[in-house]
């Protein structure tokens, strides 16, 4: 009796191959669908206050504090020896009038950064220079160029690794004025 | 030219591909005749050859330079020497996607040279099954990542090809994973075709057999070579990271071995046939997840190529629509083709079916380590990170039983067999292990993984000598052997014992390197001595060179503790057209150990110091030659002419 129902349990021991498949496809269709909605690279410091960033301005017109907590802007990292970074300029250059952007020159140096920005203009309505990497160490820069967007109220509300495509930018900042 | 010449070609192969498919299904299904099955084949060699060619026309606009393809512009540059400029060609994800569709055409070639008097019904349902594979990664090609694509203006220099990738180990890396990967192709489609046929029988599995080797032989020799050159080039200083694309590199691999010992069984006593049938369509298809995982971005890993969501929803619904349609068929068929005979498991079938089970419970293991991630994501929203630890942990255990249960199977007949005649075969070999196994204990010592290792590793040894010496010897007495005996085992018997000898040696590679590695990090001046137990190494003076298409800073490093006193030099380098650096680790070899040291970036900056990482690896080239040795063994395997009728 016991073993007769074993039997017939068995029979179909040839469905679980498909069922196992169906169920890991539902979760790797599910992770696909929601990619886009996965933060890239996640900070620690996502929805803090911006830390407290000591550089040096070069030739700003008006600094740091008169803007925090009061516009949104976006504080981009860049160098003049970062190949990335060259073709993230002409998308940061396209937004220059619609968004308060901020540079920041990573590990740099002063003529090299000048030179960069006059032969590829210069889009950064504040202009600081990192030379010894300290600001990166407090935002934790994963590698040059990343950009942090900051809100009205002061804190960090993305942070995108890598260069900025015009299509990414355009979501993010579609993805942040929804929050 | 060129480059339009190359996408035109591929969407012939595209069009002709689906009138394969529409042929082939009329051919199959509802009226074959012997023309039209020749008809098929010219088809067939068709779509091979374009697409063959189509690769070839993008590896010579590579060779030419020509920037005005938004692929080569991305990906070369023109003071690169050639063979990084052919490689190039598949250092990235649209080229190596056109090498894949190449090496599809490859083995679509061969096997519709090989099959050429092969039973047609048969043979045409194994071309219906290829060509759906075909249209499916030509479609991926031609619709998400074509690599034909022009830019304009025409740039007049290109990006540069990623730094670490400019190594001949890069060269030969992805060419011979991706012969292994699509090689499981034809296993996958004999499979489906005898599900469609119904029928399974020895001769079928004759026949599948050299392409698994094939296959098998190329992913083995594949992943060592990803493995050695990731121990030289990327400076970690080990030579395996369970890092998420090497998982699903060894998935198939491991599900592979478990084919080729199931197919074995199939082929011998005609049994498993199910089984067998089970393997290749999840082998194949875990070849298709691997390149989903590794194209979608779905999980972070060095590998990660320019990760974009709709190639990972494409190659994801050809995952979904071919594996479920091939799991539904498998279920419809599968009374049909499964044998009612019971396997005896004191045999060599029951030996190899035990050891299926191990194999396939590491790979699943593998599995549910690489995809825990994505399964913890989707139920709670953590991002969490499964790392070394666990593998160690779970997949060891599992594969230990499984490596010393083949010694076991090595030695037991085919059909019944008794404990008695097992051990009475055994016995000598029992006896030298159990003495050579308490020498080992008495003499070295070592954390018990390191013993596992060594005893395991001898155990096999013995397993397969004795098996040997069994077969030479002439049943009077124990002591009379017959060497003229040795001549009358089937070459792929030595091939076997050549595997399996490699498997050893790799295990006391994995046993010995691992147990007793040495590691020293810290930072360095220059002058400056550090003593990591019996070396006494000096970092003598760092040498900055402007090179061709790099910057060079050299650590001269003097090292005493071999019998002589030795330099070594490694370097620090920064490609000046990605702006990327690499490292270049100093590696002496004193017989089968290594010293391996990596100079870093200066830590502060301007301080002079240097970050340093010094490693021992005894005898960790063992690992690299044991595998390579397993893949020639299979070679040897291939070559006998009588088992391949």
């Amino acid at each position: 009796m016991i073993k007769k129902e074993i039997g017939s349990f068995l029979k179909y021991i040839k469905l679980s191959p498909i069922i196992l498949f169906l169920i890991l496809s539902y979760f790797l269709f599910w992770k696909i669908k929601n990619i886009q909605n996965t933060k890239e690279l996640q900070s620690v410091l996502l929805n803090q206050d911006l830390p407290k960033l000591e550089l040096e301005y070069v030739d700003s017109k008006f600094t740091l504090n008169s803007l925090l907590g009061k516009k949104p802007f976006i504080i981009n990292f860049f160098a003049s020896w970062c190949a990335p970074c060259r073709e993230e300029h002409t998308v940061l250059e396209k937004y220059s009038k619609d968004l308060i952007i901020i540079g920041i020159a990573y590990k740099d140096d002063i003529n090299n950064v000048k030179k960069f920005l006059s032969e590829l203009g210069d889009p950064y309505d504040i202009l600081m220079l990192d030379s010894n990497g300290r600001a990166a160490i407090d935002l934790g820069l994963y590698g040059v160029p990343e950009t942090y967007f900051i809100d009205s109220k002061g804190k960090i509300k993305y942070r995108q690794v890598g260069p900025l495509t015009v299509k990414k930018l355009e979501n993010i900042l579609k993805s942040l004025k929804v929050n | 030219m060129i480059a339009e010449l190359g996408f035109i070609l591929l969407i012939f192969a595209f069009v002709l591909s689906a009138i394969h498919l529409f042929f082939s299904t009329r051919v199959c299904f509802i009226n074959f005749s012997e023309d039209n099955f020749f008809i098929l084949r010219k088809i067939n060699f068709s779509i091979c050859l374009l697409l063959i060619a189509s690769f070839l026309f993008l590896i010579i606009s590579y060779v030419l330079s020509d920037f005005s393809v938004l692929n080569i512009y991305n990906n070369s540059h023109t003071n690169k020497p050639l063979l990084y400029k052919v490689s190039g060609t598949w250092g990235n994800h649209e080229g190596s996607l056109l090498m894949w569709l190449a090496f599809l055409g490859g083995y679509g070639f061969f096997l519709t040279l090989y099959t050429k008097n092969n039973n047609k019904k048969f043979t045409a349902k194994v071309f219906f099954t290829s060509n759906i594979v075909n249209i499916g990664f030509i479609g991926f090609t031609i619709f998400t990542s074509n690599p034909f694509l022009r830019i304009s203006p025409i740039p007049e220099e290109g990006k540069g090809l990623n730094p670490v990738l400019q190594d001949p180990g890069l060269a030969f890396h992805p060419p011979l994973l991706y012969l292994g990967y699509v090689g499981l192709t034809i296993p996958f489609a004999y499979s489906i075709a005898a599900l469609l046929e119904g029928k399974i029988d020895r001769k079928w599995a004759n026949e599948i057999r050299p392409w698994i080797l094939i296959s098998w032989i190329f992913l083995t020799l594949g992943i060592t070579l990803g493995s050695f050159w990731a121990y030289y080039e990327l400076g970690w200083g080990g030579w395996w990271f369970w890092d998420p694309v090497e998982n699903v590199s060894l998935l198939p691999w491991l599900l592979l071995t478990a084919l080729l010992h199931s197919n074995r069984v199939t082929e011998k006593r005609d049994n498993l046939k199910s089984w067998t049938i089970l393997l290749s369509i999840i082998a194949f298809s875990l070849t298709l997840l691997g390149t989903f995982i590794v194209r979608s971005g779905l999980l972070t890993s060095v590998h990660a190529f320019a990760s974009d969501p709709a190639r990972g929803i494409y190659i994801l619904s050809f995952l979904f629509l071919i594996t479920g349609a091939s799991l539904i068929l498998y279920v419809i068929k599968y009374d049909k083709i499964e044998s009612d005979e019971k396997l005896n498991l004191l045999s060599k079938e029951g030996g190899l079916l035990l050891n299926n089970v191990f194999l396939c419970a590491s790979t699943v293991t593998i599995l549910l380590g690489t995809l825990w991630p994505l399964f913890v994501e989707v139920m709670t929203g953590k991002d969490i990170s499964v790392g070394a630890p666990y593998f160690n942990l779970v997949f060891l255990p599992i594969i230990m039983p499984a490596i010393f249960v083949s010694g076991v199977i090595i030695n037991i007949n085919w059909k019944r067999n008794t404990v008695e005649n097992l051990l009475k075969k055994l016995n000598k070999a029992i006896i030298i292990f159990v003495f050579l196994v308490g020498v080992i204990l008495f003499l070295l010592e070592g954390p018990i993984i390191f013993f596992i290792g060594i005893i395991l590793s001898i155990w096999l040894l013995i397993s397969i000598i004795n098996d040997f010496y069994e077969k030479i010897r002439t049943k009077k007495s124990i002591s009379d052997i017959k060497l003229s005996k040795a001549f009358s085992i089937p070459i792929s018997t030595y091939g076997m014992y050549l595997a399996h000898f490699g498997l050893a040696v790799f295990i006391l590679g994995v046993a010995i390197s691992d147990s007793k590695k040495l590691y020293y990090e810290g930072v360095m001046k220059e002058k400056e001595i550090v003593k990591v137990e019996k070396f006494k190494i000096q970092l003598k003076e760092i040498v900055e060179k402007k090179e061709k298409n790099w910057i060079s800073q050299t650590g001269n490093f003097s090292v005493e503790g071999f019998k002589k006193n030795i330099s070594m030099f490694a370097e620090r380098r920064l490609y000046l057209d990605t702006g990327m650096p690499s490292t270049e680790a100093a590696i002496y070899r004193n017989f089968f150990s290594h010293l391996y040291i990596v100079m870093g970036q200066e830590q502060p900056l301007n301080s002079g110091k240097r970050i340093v990482r010094i490693y021992f690896n005894p005898f960790i080239i063992l690992i690299w030659s044991g595998a390579f040795l397993m893949a020639f063994g299979g070679l040897i395997s291939i070559c006998d002419k009588k088992r391949n009728r």
